[in-house]
């Protein structure tokens, strides 16, 4: 197999060797089903109890308040239409007489959170999206603004999947508490986990979605954590229905490798954390040292100084980012045009840089670099040069089409 | 499964001469072939032919007549075809049979005006002749019916009635075909598939002609993603459902090429350069196929690459006959027959086309096949299609059947 420099570990990772083995093992060796009273059954039972309690552990929360799911995808729909849901039927299916309950989310959000709150507007919800300035921080003032009549749930990612933009989310979490008691807040820390801080119970963040496979975990598992034990009696109506699996909010027999696997690399992921952050923001540092040294075309950092360090956007306005990752990729480097999740629109700005008030030039020439621990500054440096032949071949190609 | 027999008809006028029993043979042999694909190989079904049309016995009840009718209706060279009533060849119990079948067809249709009776004997065991057999008959339903007239030219509702030895026939229903020659009574093709509404309405209409079409596509990956292709396929998928036997797609990977020969050439000549390129690579192909020509969906003016100047450049590099079945086709009655045809929504998914990959926003509408022979050599030609020729990926299509 072709052997790639991957910089594109916000779409995915590699999965960790741990991780790999627990689902072989509970695939070939212990597969039987964790619901089963069977001491087989009870194997698998006992490994998914335990990753349960290590993420409990981890936010402070009760074992019932860690719910796992398919994905971290699933984890924001558990949550947002979960709430919506469950509001919707304690007002007995329609709110004609009661007003549409508002339902926000940064206008930076992941298709996952910002589709998934959109989709709300057929249901009687009034959804809307709170602007963010050219850094794609929250401008506080807006959202502020928009808090009368409270709104129903609030969604804030932890950090952007596209610039690595690191929200504030429990300051704002107070801020929006301060002024509107009962509105429910959620944070997807689907890029988060393992690379930034994370709220831990008692916080006024009450929902926060995990994915397993961007910290070298399985894909095909994700966790919602409830941070407060009393929403599960009455704020999240469930979404698949069935079996009593996961406390009844998500039905559907157990993976037990996928959750071992998960819990796995989590650990290692919370573990080294400090250490491998500090090599990522090596990586990070070199990075735009090569960024701003001549490369034959206009270079445009768009995440911010602060942003994580293990995400960074940049554009080569007049080329388009699609050209730009082929030619990267010829070179053996894979990079991303933005997330996975959209990228069949290739020549569509991109809609994270857009919300942020980018130009079409620069929404349209962007690429996203992410680092893994698992990347070397070596890497970095024949990096320089491919991208350095990636813009003029590309800038060729376009030819008087260079915008 | 219970069977039913069905009549099936074709336009004898295109059936002329020496070629006629191949015709015939060959449309007996798709008939067999599409009904075994929809119900499987050891279902009840038996193909005869007989002078002028064809007699099917199929699979033909509640649960199965709209799978057999869907079927026949994408058999090419059926024109028409009619479910068939057994009765015992006894005349009062014809009679009886014969009111029946008129009044379902009422209970189907509404009453008519007109209706006659069409009576054809395949066994003279009356004495009568057809012709009395008819007025036998017609007065029978007409008692039933006095306000009908009979109109023997173009009658509202026709009932036919088969006169054979042990059994005969009755029939009210007709169901229309697609018309057009059986697949397979004309030569191979081999026809250029992007993944637009065009070009799997170009092989349809060709099909309609009798070649059966097998199906080239020119893939831009990686410069564009795999949706293309992949509609490619799918729509091969639709359009094979009217051959007899679905054909192979041969997948060309054309993105590089594309992007050496954008490397040298001018933006505004590609696309040109492109089409030139695909019709070398196609002829290659089809000779190794023994296709006898291309069938591509141009439509003369469509877009800028289909100006009757540029379609001069493209033709004058293939050494096939280029067959474009809609070259005259305004894009709306292209579009209506994606809609019958149902290759509609496959055809506007999505998807990046490859024939403008690096092109100039204002491509050349005028070209000459002097200025791309100038552009052509900054690359080597030659080389170029080898290379493609050498990697295809052949793509074959599973005989599915729509039952169990």
């Amino acid at each position: 197999m072709k052997k790639y420099r991957f910089f594109d570990n916000a779409s995915t990772t590699k999965c960790c060797e741990a991780a790999i083995e627990l689902n072989r093992r509970f695939s070939e060796d212990d597969y039987a089903n964790s619901s089963s009273s069977h001491a087989m059954g009870q194997l698998a039972a006992r490994a998914i109890r335990e990753a349960r309690v290590f993420f409990a552990e981890t936010f402070r929360v009760d074992p019932t308040q860690v719910l796992f799911t398919g994905s971290g995808t699933e984890s924001d729909n558990l949550a947002i239409q979960g709430v919506a849901l469950s509001q919707l039927t304690r007002q007995g299916g329609s709110f004609s007489r009661t007003g549409r309950p508002r339902m926000l989310c940064t206008a930076t959000e992941h298709p996952a959170v910002k589709k998934s709150v959109e989709s709300l507007i057929s249901l009687g919800f009034e959804p809307e999206l709170i602007p963010v300035d050219s850094a794609g921080n929250i401008l506080r003032e807006r959202l502020l603004g928009l808090l009368d009549p409270a709104p129903l749930l609030v969604s804030i990612q932890r950090v952007n999947n596209i610039t690595g933009t690191i929200h504030p989310v429990e300051e704002l979490a107070s801020l929006i508490k301060a002024k509107a008691p009962d509105t429910l807040i959620h944070t997807d820390a689907v890029q988060a986990f393992g690379k930034v801080s994370l709220p831990t119970a008692p916080s006024k963040v009450d929902f926060v979605s995990l994915s397993a496979h961007k910290i070298e975990g399985p894909k095909g598992v994700g966790a919602l954590i409830v941070m407060n034990r009393e929403l599960l009696r009455y704020a999240i109506r469930p979404l698949i229905w069935g079996g009593n699996h996961e406390g009844g909010f998500r039905a559907g027999t157990q993976n037990p490798g996928l959750i071992a696997g998960f819990h796995a690399a989590a650990k290692l992921a919370l573990e080294n954390q400090k250490a491998r952050m500090e090599k990522i923001a090596g990586l990070n540092t070199k990075l735009r040292e090569i960024l701003a040294a001549p490369l034959g075309s206009k270079i445009v950092i768009n995440s911010p100084a602060d942003a994580a360090p293990h995400i960074l956007s940049f554009s080569v306005p007049g080329l388009a980012s699609a050209g730009l990752a082929r030619c990267l990729e010829d070179r053996d480097f894979i990079v991303s045009t933005g997330s996975a999740c959209g990228s069949e629109h290739a020549n569509e700005p991109d809609p994270v840089l857009s919300a942020m008030g980018l130009s079409d030039t620069l929404a349209t020439s962007a690429l996203r670099v992410s680092f893994s621990h698992l990347n070397e500054e070596q890497e970095l440096v024949e990096f320089a040069q491919a991208l350095k032949e990636s813009i003029e071949h590309t800038a060729k190609l376009m030819g008087s089409n260079r915008r | 499964m219970n069977t039913a027999l069905l009549m099936i008809r074709y336009h004898e006028i295109a059936l002329k001469g020496g070629k006629r029993p191949v015709f015939e043979k060959q449309l007996a042999r798709n008939i067999d072939k599409m009904l075994k694909r929809t119900f499987g190989s050891d279902a009840p079904i038996k193909v005869l032919r007989q002078t002028g049309r064809i007699l099917v016995e199929a699979p033909w009840d509640d649960e199965n007549q709209a799978k057999a009718q869907q079927t026949l209706e994408k058999v090419f060279g059926i024109s028409s075809f009619s479910p068939m009533r057994k009765v015992d060849t006894h005349i009062e119990t014809i009679k009886t049979a014969a009111l029946e079948e008129f009044q379902k067809a009422i209970a189907a249709h509404g009453m008519p005006k007109t209706f006659r009776v069409q009576t054809r004997r395949s066994d003279k065991v009356f004495p009568e002749s057809s012709t009395d057999l008819d007025r036998i008959f017609g007065s029978h339903l007409h008692a039933a019916f006095p306000d009908l007239q009979v109109e023997l030219k173009k009658p509202e509702l026709r009932l036919g009635i088969e006169i054979r030895r042990n059994q005969s026939y009755i029939w009210s229903q007709k169901f229309p075909g697609p018309g057009g020659l059986p697949v397979g009574s004309n030569g191979k093709l081999l026809a250029l598939m992007s993944g637009g509404i065009d070009s799997p309405i170009a092989v349809l209409q060709i099909l309609k002609r009798g070649s059966p079409v097998r199906f080239i596509h020119f893939d831009g990956a990686p410069f564009v993603g795999p949706e293309s292709r992949e509609k490619a396929e799918d729509l091969v998928r639709l359009v094979n459902q009217y051959q007899p036997a679905p054909e192979r797609m041969h997948t060309i990977a054309f993105g590089k090429i594309q992007e050496k020969i954008a490397l040298v050439t001018d933006a505004k000549m590609r696309t040109v350069l492109y089409r030139r390129m695909m019709m070398r690579i196609s002829c290659r192909i089809a000779r190794r196929i023994k296709a006898l020509a291309l069938v591509t969906g141009e439509a003369l003016g469509q877009v800028a690459s289909q100006t009757l100047e540029n379609l001069v450049t493209i033709d004058r590099v293939s050494d096939l006959p280029i067959l474009r079945p809609l070259i005259a086709y305004d894009k709306s009655e292209i579009i209506a027959l994606a809609h019958h045809f149902k290759t509609f929504d496959t055809s506007v998914r999505e998807a990046a086309d490859c024939c403008t990959l690096f092109g100039d926003r204002h491509p050349t509408i005028y070209s000459t096949p002097a200025e791309a022979e100038e552009q052509e050599k900054n690359f080597d030609v030659e080389a170029l299609v080898n290379e493609a020729c050498e990697k295809i990926e052949s793509w074959t299509f599973q005989d599915s059947r729509h039952n169990s």
